[in-house]
């Protein structure tokens, strides 16, 4: 259906939205938009207006001096403070809430959007609302190819009185461009922190390999993201570990937490016992989740590249 | 593929680790406390969890390892005396079934000790949408508790039966519904579909139906103990109530916790309070009046039978006793239950519009459940997409050139594409629909719940599926709200 419609321009106009809007929920090609409430007002020339969810994450002062994104426990501290900064409202259908001059605060789009490989959106605010000094988003609002879930307005009054809004008000704009030959889409990516959401998430940016420059951070990471247990060829012959190159293992499970000061051990079954070997000598088998196959590969690109912990 | 023993197994231990899952949850979010004080209890409750969780998936991992993969499919469960190593195997896992809903239930009543959780929006809103006369007439409280049922009490009646002089202050008709609900099926908006049922008590209590029906002189004649009958009515007028406005939710949700007790407690009797399970599970299944898109309760009725089979023979070893009591069990649900039911139906449809009938589209579920399968919320939905694909095209056609009239016949396009609400009941039987798939992909698994790897899964999914359904039930409201909105701007449009 909506190859019937050349892709001429970057930007999708109103009837190329419309045709991917429309196209079958098994088309490759689709922009799914769901509630689509009341699409002739929502929909401009090359964009679609999206409305204010009801979900709301406000931040509140703290005790602390700073955040902290730097240093040793980084991701822990961070955690924490993400937890004591952050606070969830949930806004009743029929009502409202004001932001007040200055205020920052996360809500979610009213609409659950999932984009197709080839399609990339931006969030933009609506020029109305703009003229009152309302920012839709402070500096994200690009969305990749592949992206689902609900989108993150940030909200900032920049004007100089309260401003009263409402859930289902349309606050923001998507435009979407054509983005041939899409080698990752966003549900691919080796990190995906905010894929499938269906309310505000807090910041995951204690996620990002950089910071997770500590065992705590990675360790952490590989427990969500190794599915156990999978079956690994040793590739790299280490001194520290028994295991020759080609040799099949199953491993079951991480390695001990403190074993893991400088480097990341798994747990291997090993004649009959555990045994705790590292995982940069470890490649999963073919058929291993593609999660834990690509967390894998990015341990072993970071070895590779002289990193530690 | 599993035979019948083996899927009732695999199910129980499915419902236990998702719940286990859900009170873990609620431990952490209780956490140590702002002094510390929680944090012993916490992690008490939490490594008690924990520690059946491992020895579960143990014991799975064992049986699947002596149980060939060609025999899974007509495995019986062994007698008592059987002495063969899949027999020991698969007892022992029976055993540990039993402790795992020993210690969920002990730790779930432990709950008390602990801080309770505020009510979620969605379970107002899901309660709203199901009952609009309803919540607006008696503004019901809704309470957390540590139990792990949920139930409902009139909160006037007890203080006036403890407070003699209250009843000054109150006049004769007032109510006060106060709907209690357990505290980790809090965060769950599908476990929440059992209060419809506690609605329908409430409703029952308001229209008299029940008592009038239990007084029937064709009920006279038992050998009940007294107000055995009248409560026995009241749980079937209650079920029959919620399965009217709601659909076979209700039902399916008291289902899913009903596994967790089927391994340590007696569900095969009839109690004092309550009716078995297993006949108000047929006499929804058995309604005529439900059309077919009451799928999957008769999936689940199937499934059910066995775990009640498997009850009786647990509680009644003996053959004779045990042929003795079915018999009784059958015997009371077909002279008592199915035609207290049949009395209470043509109660309920002489009240007509009271307690209107929520109505059912198998396409539009269909289509839901494969939007939950996507992982995509179910808040609204528009006209089937083939047929909008058919209009865009022959918009293409019919315009290729700028025009005011191509203007027009754009906004009368963009206009057919307009999804309107999907209603709660729906969002619910949905939601159930993709709830039954995920334990059918549970099952056609090879190794189901051995490991934690397969556990997580089911966790994950089922976890998933309650954030859509209940992201899905506050969406919808918004969407009504927004259309409210939009009709009274243009009633004043129009009016002025």
């Amino acid at each position: 259906m909506a190859e019937d419609i050349p892709n001429l321009t970057p930007i999708l106009s109103d009837i190329e939205i419309l045709a991917r809007l429309v196209a079958e929920p098994e088309d490759e090609k689709r922009i799914f938009v769901s509630p689509l409430i009341d699409p002739k007002t929502q929909l401009g020339p090359s964009s679609l207006d999206l409305r204010l969810g009801f979900d709301l994450v406000g931040t509140r002062a703290l005790q602390a001096t700073h955040i902290d994104l730097t240093g040793c426990e980084a991701r822990r501290i961070l955690g924490e403070q993400k937890r004591r900064y952050f606070e969830r409202q949930r806004l009743h259908p029929g009502g409202n809430f004001v932001l007040h001059p200055g205020a920052f605060l996360l809500a979610s789009t009213l609409e659950f959007i999932r984009l197709p490989g080839d399609i990339a959106g931006r969030l933009e605010g609506r020029s109305s609302l703009g003229r009152l000094g309302l920012q839709v988003h402070a500096t994200a609002g690009f969305v990749d190819p592949g992206f689902e879930g609900v989108l993150t307005f940030e909200l900032i009054n920049s004007g100089k009185l309260p401003i009263k809004v409402f859930p289902g008000m349309r606050l923001g704009q998507i435009c979407f461009f054509h983005v041939p030959n899409v080698q990752i889409r966003y549900a691919e990516k080796s990190v995906t922190k905010y894929a499938g959401s269906v309310g505000v998430e807090f910041t995951h940016i204690d996620g990002d390999p950089e910071i997770l420059g500590q065992t705590t951070g990675w360790y952490s990471y590989f427990q969500q993201k190794l599915t156990f247990p999978f079956t690994a060829k040793c590739r790299d012959e280490r001194a520290i570990s028994p295991l020759a190159t080609g040799d099949e293992v199953e491993v079951i499970q991480m390695g001990p937490e403190e074993e893991c000061p400088r480097e990341i051990f798994v747990s291997i079954q090993w004649q009959d016992r555990p045994l705790a070997v590292p995982l940069s000598q470890l490649e999963p088998a073919g058929c291993t989740d593609k999660q834990t196959q690509m967390a894998v590969a990015e341990w072993r690109d970071w070895v590779a590249q002289g990193y530690e912990l | 593929m599993l035979s019948p023993d083996l899927k009732v197994a695999v199910r129980s231990a499915a419902e236990l680790f998702h719940r286990s899952r859900r009170l873990r949850e609620h431990l952490e979010r209780i956490g140590p406390g702002e002094s510390g004080e929680h944090a012993r209890l916490v992690e008490t409750m939490r490594r008690a969890l924990e520690d059946i969780e491992d020895t579960m998936m143990g014991n799975f991992a064992l049986l699947w390892e002596v149980l060939p993969q060609e025999q899974r499919a007509t495995m019986t469960s062994p007698g008592p005396e059987e002495d063969t190593p899949l027999a020991e195997v698969f007892n022992g896992l029976l055993l540990t079934l039993n402790h795992f809903s020993l210690r969920f239930v002990t730790i779930h009543e432990s709950l008390v000790y602990l801080p309770w959780q505020s009510v979620e929006p969605e379970l107002v809103f899901s309660l709203e949408g199901c009952f609009p006369e309803f919540c607006k007439r008696y503004q019901p409280s809704i309470v957390m508790g540590s139990l792990f049922n949920a139930f409902e009490f009139d909160f006037i009646k007890i203080l006036k039966q403890k407070l003699a002089d209250i009843a000054e202050v109150f006049s004769g008709d007032e109510r006060n519904f106060v709907l209690m609900f357990a505290i980790c099926d809090g965060l769950s908006p599908l476990a929440c579909a059992i209060l419809a049922h506690e609605v329908g008590h409430a409703l029952d209590a308001e229209h008299d139906i029940s008592r009038t029906v239990a007084n029937e002189s064709v009920f006279a004649s038992n050998s009940l103990p007294s107000g055995t009958l009248l409560n026995w009515c009241r749980e079937i007028c209650a079920d029959l109530i919620a399965a009217q406005m709601v659909g076979p939710s209700p039902i399916l949700s008291l289902l899913s916790m009903e596994y967790c007790l089927y391994p340590s407690q007696n569900i095969c009797q009839h109690g004092a309070s309550h009716p078995s399970t297993r006949a108000r599970l047929r006499i929804l299944a058995d309604d005529p009046a439900q059309s077919t898109a009451t799928a999957p309760l008769p999936s689940e009725l199937e499934v059910y039978e066995n775990a009640w089979r498997l009850n009786l023979a647990s509680v009644f070893p003996n053959d004779t006793e045990r042929q003795e009591e079915e018999q009784k069990h059958d015997l009371q649900m077909e002279n008592l239950h199915f035609r207290m039911a049949r009395h209470l139906r043509e109660k309920l449809s002489s009240l007509g519009e009271a307690l209107p009938r929520a109505c059912f589209e198998n396409d539009s579920l269909e289509r839901c459940k494969k939007r939950l399968r996507l992982g995509s919320p179910v808040s609204a939905q528009g006209d089937d997409p083939k047929l909008l694909v058919e209009k865009v095209k022959e918009h293409i056609r019919n315009w290729p050139e700028p025009s005011e009239a191509r203007c027009d016949a754009f906004k009368n396009l963009c206009d057919e594409f307009r999804e309107t609400p999907v209603k709660v009941p729906n969002i619910l039987l949905s939601g159930y629909r993709r709830r039954w798939g995920i334990i059918e992909e549970l099952y056609d698994k090879p190794e189901p719940l051995a490991n934690a790897a397969s556990v997580k899964w089911l966790c994950d999914s089922m976890a998933g599926l309650d954030r859509l359904i209940g992201s899905s039930i506050v969406t919808t409201c918004v969407h009504k709200e927004v259309l409210r909105r939009l009709e009274t701007n243009r009633r004043r449009k129009k009016g002025a």
